[in-house]
């Protein structure tokens, strides 16, 4: 009796004194709750290649016809035949999980002490932005990815989605920040004294401050072009702000483009699609793409840009019912790509010396800007040259023995023609900015693929469908959804 | 008469409220002693009542919000860090909780248990109300705010239903008997409240093809929400008159309700000498499901029901002329068009789910046995006790009226905390149903 009273005794002690800790066990291992900035800058520059180099880059590529499906049942096939859907896991991971969300941690966490941090972080908010309102058309902005509020739940649950004219140009009512704005902001972050500054963690530039202030004027020549059929005074004065001193990525030789860096260990989305992945095949070379580039006598680049398994380069058409060429002589895409080895060890290109000098091209054109526009035309052929890895000799010899292709000639709208035809080249790769180029102009002419379905057969897709999963939690995003045929506020 | 009472801690709820009790009481009452019933007719009565209340805590680590090793993608195309020795962290997608409080039931039943004519005719009934509160549920938040999802305590869920089973033996002779046996059950369960201002929210990680699996307030339990054609005020569909196809459809639209009105199955023996014979049946009433195999194959043109492809269709409709005003569709369309982009291919982002959406009524004759019991003097009984034959054969038939498919296939799998439940009412081009027939010999030792 006395032994089960002291041991009842014991057990009851035990028990009230390890309590407290035996039930605080509930930090999970496995993870943390707070990191470092250094640690989420490479996602999020990576996260933002990626959703630019994955579907949503992928369906821009057979929209604009520089691919053509080879697997009719594939996704590819799909997007191939207008049907641009199916984007959940790239609007909710890729965009506003991913990047966004990161950049907004990395921004709270930087603005006070390390606003160098905080500035590249606004320029790749910004970046990101305007991708997806390229895309999507309105979309969540100002109350997106917002964080917490004082009581530590969701500042805002259900994000609003703005108009796309605000989200460019503005809207002090609403308190929406124009992108122009927020990449001023970030420009002005860079130059203020910073404790921590990225270093390694950088992936893109290795922490030259230097070189994201001339992407930041990039993204504002990109984003004044991008309004300027509905803001054009907007546009003037913008680029000719930018052209009046301020340092832009204007290097020929591509040593001031940003490009996020891949390896064969860590490979770029278009290897992992078209090769490395679980489903791969589904794409290759269209005929369409093969036959401008013959038309330009530019088989130099081509064989940069795709690869030439066959005795020629082989091509498909697109949206074609038929069986595509054996896999053995398909043309799909080559080292400009997909990296010297063909295994995905190629950058992923955002912004670039050949894009900003089309869009200086484009912009004298149309508006006057500063500059000869046959100048930043020919530097935007020889940049595209250059980074496609032609030496200067090659470069030379083509302008040598193409005086009519590499000079603008005839009407004005002739000479956009050409500007834009070679932007359109030059960006194989990065084919969401010729989609948007595309809208903004209507060049190249894009006849219809051989089938079409999705929301409207008859007119080509003008934006992609908003995701389900968004739609089914947040009463904001428009139901029904707008139509893919239904034009974003900037197109032509 | 009995009590219960059970006090648990929780390591998993936050430390201010990781303590919660719950009790039960429950009572039975024999009617036919306590009143002295002494009648063939009403040989037996017993009723019971009982109240329970019971507690659950939370899924452990779901108090925080914390950084996970970057990646992302999927078996097509992903990326993951390290990349070589640069780390890469970001946010995980799902969202802590630290108000998270323990998720109760409370249930009442009354029951009934009566024998009639000496017992030979047992009648249990049963009729049972529960409610269930602050559910512990993952519910999907909208990716643009950066996340996907969260624990929260979700509102309150009712299941009030009543089940029946009778059992009797008709004949009872020498050398024959006969017993049957049959089940009536029904429930109908409810969602009744969310969260203040929250009238529906999905189920995070559940939506499949534009299929969400959605819990709304003033519908049941398991709804899946996704697109329908728009209709008019009269529930007509609008036909565009440009194309003859449907014109436009709604996100966030129940298409799918899986639970059944009712159930009953019905079960008889037949025992003679040796020999015993029986069968189950069951029919289930109600409930729908969509089948993504007729909804591909009628897409493809693989069914009978679109062998008349060849032949112009309409799409039943009215087309908007103004005014309020509507005429009936007559703009004549494809077969191709008719059955791969209206009657729809399934995935809900470019057109409706409805029309692969079946109801699920079935009879099924579920198994069928005959076996022959060896009598003892025929087996050496120091060694075998018994010996048994039985053929037998299950799912033999199945009659599904409004189903081009059997309603009772779903691969949507197994519930977990996270998944919140059984996702049922999916056939998601899975394998078809057997047919087993079998002959087994049991011996005792």
């Amino acid at each position: 009796m006395k032994i089960k009273k002291i041991a009842g005794l014991l057990v009851l002690v035990l028990f009230t004194s390890c309590t407290k800790s035996f039930l605080e066990v509930n930090n999970d291992p496995n993870s943390v709750t707070d990191v470092p900035p250094k640690t989420l800058l490479p996602n999020t520059l990576v996260s933002m290649a990626f959703a630019n180099s994955n579907e949503l880059g992928r369906a821009a590529g057979l929209l604009m016809q520089y691919n053509a499906n080879s697997n009719s049942a594939s996704v590819a096939g799909a997007y191939d035949t207008w049907i641009i859907s199916g984007f959940e896991s790239q609007w909710d991971n890729e965009i506003y999980g991913g990047t966004l969300n990161n950049l907004n941690i990395i921004i709270n966490k930087t603005q006070a002490q390390s606003p160098a941090y905080a500035g590249i972080a606004k320029l790749q908010f910004a970046y990101t932005v305007s991708m997806a309102t390229d895309l999507f058309g309105d979309v969540p902005y100002s109350q997106a990815a917002a964080g917490f509020d004082n009581a530590g739940l969701i500042k805002y649950p259900q994000p609003v989605f703005d108009a796309q004219m605000d989200i460019y140009l503005g809207n002090t009512t609403k308190g929406i920040k124009s992108l122009f704005n927020l990449v001023r902001e970030g420009l002005a972050d860079i130059s203020k004294p910073s404790v921590q500054k990225p270093t390694v963690d950088d992936l893109v530039y290795g922490g030259d401050m230097a070189k994201w202030t001339r992407f930041g004027n990039s993204l504002l020549l990109k984003f004044a072009l991008q309004v300027s059929n509905k803001a054009p005074d907007t546009t003037k004065n913008v680029i000719n702000d930018v052209l009046a001193g301020k340092p832009y990525i204007d290097d020929i030789n591509g040593a001031l483009d940003f490009k996020v860096p891949f390896t064969a260990a860590n490979p770029n989305s278009y290897y992992l699609q078209d090769l490395g992945g679980s489903i791969p095949n589904t794409q290759m070379l269209s005929s369409r793409f093969l036959a401008l580039e013959r038309s330009l006598n530019d088989s130099l680049r081509l064989s940069k840009f795709y690869t030439k398994p066959a005795a020629t380069f082989v091509g498909a058409e697109n949206g074609s019912p038929f069986t595509p060429p054996p896999l053995v002589t398909r043309s799909t895409y080559g080292s400009y790509v997909l990296g010297p080895t063909l295994s995905g060890e190629a950058p992923v290109r955002l912004v670039t010396a050949f894009r900003n000098n089309f869009i200086l091209a484009e912009a004298a054109l149309r508006f006057g800007t500063t500059g000869n526009a046959n100048t930043y035309f020919q530097n935007g052929i020889k940049a595209s040259m250059k980074s496609a890895g032609l030496s200067d000799a090659d470069v030379t010899a083509y302008f040598a023995a193409n005086p009519a292709i590499v000079n603008l000639s005839g009407t004005p709208a002739n000479q956009l023609m050409q500007v834009l035809m070679q932007k359109y080249v030059a960006s194989v790769g990065n084919a969401i900015e010729s989609y948007n180029d595309y809208r903004r102009t209507g060049i190249p002419s894009l006849p219809q693929p051989q089938t079409t379905a999705g929301d409207d057969p008859n007119n080509f897709p003008q934006r992609y469908a908003y995701p389900v999963t968004e739609g089914s939690s947040n009463p904001n995003q428009p139901n029904p959804r707008p139509k893919t045929s239904v034009k974003v506020w900037w197109a032509l | 008469m009995e009590f219960t009472g059970r006090q648990d801690h929780s390591s998993t709820l936050p430390a201010s409220k990781n303590a919660y009790f719950y009790p039960s009481v429950s009572a039975a009452f024999v009617l036919s002693d306590a009143l002295k019933i002494n009648s063939d007719l009403l040989s037996f009565a017993k009723l019971r009542a009982s109240y329970a209340k019971v507690g659950e805590d939370a899924p452990p680590y779901a108090l925080n919000n914390i950084y996970l090793s970057a990646s992302d993608g999927n078996n097509v195309a992903a990326y993951a860090f390290p990349f070589g020795s640069t780390a890469g962290f970001g946010a995980a997608s799902r969202l802590g909780n630290k108000e998270l409080r323990p998720e109760f039931t409370n249930t009442l039943d009354f029951g009934v248990n009566l024998g009639l004519f000496k017992n030979k005719i047992n009648i249990d009934a049963t009729y049972y109300s529960s409610k269930s509160t602050d559910q512990i549920v993952s519910v999907a938040v909208p990716g643009s705010t950066g996340y996907q999802s969260k624990y929260a305590n979700v509102g309150e869920l009712t299941n009030k239903g009543f089940e029946i089973t009778v059992t009797a033996t008709p004949v009872r002779t020498k050398n024959f008997s006969w017993n049957i046996s049959g089940n009536f059950s029904r429930n109908r369960n409810k969602v009744t409240y969310i969260a203040p201002g929250v009238t529906s929210f999905a189920y995070a990680g559940t939506s499949f093809s534009g299929l969400v699996p959605t819990v709304a307030v003033g519908e049941p339990f398991g709804i899946i929400r996704g697109a329908k054609w728009v209709t008019n005020a009269a529930g007509q569909r609008l036909v565009d008159s440009t194309t003859g196809q449907y014109a436009n459809f709604l996100l966030d639209q129940t298409v799918i309700n899986p639970n059944r009105d009712w159930i009953a199955g019905l079960t008889n023996t037949f025992t003679f000498k040796h020999f015993s014979f029986s069968f189950l049946v069951d029919y289930k009433k109600g409930g729908q499901f969509e089948s993504f195999t007729v909804g591909v194959l009628r897409a493809n043109g693989s069914l009978k029901v679109t062998e008349d492809r060849d032949q112009p269709h309409i799409l039943p409709g009215v087309i908007d002329v103004g005014g309020g005003k509507y005429r009936p569709n007559n703009i004549q369309i494809s077969g191709q068009s008719y059955y791969a982009t209206a009657l729809g291919s399934t995935t809900g982002t470019s057109a409706s789910n409805e029309f692969a959406v079946f109801d699920a009524t079935t009879f099924r004759v579920r198994e069928f046995s005959v076996s022959y019991d060896l009598p003892g003097s025929l087996v050496n009984t120091k060694i075998f006790k018994n010996i048994k034959f039985t053929i037998y054969g299950r799912n033999l038939f199945f009659y599904a009226p409004n189903s081009l498919i059997d309603p009772e296939l779903s691969t949507q799998g197994a519930a977990t905390t996270t998944t919140g439940g059984l996702v049922r009412g999916l056939e998601l081009i899975s394998a078809p149903s057997t047919r087993n027939v079998g002959a087994s010999i049991r011996v005792g030792f």
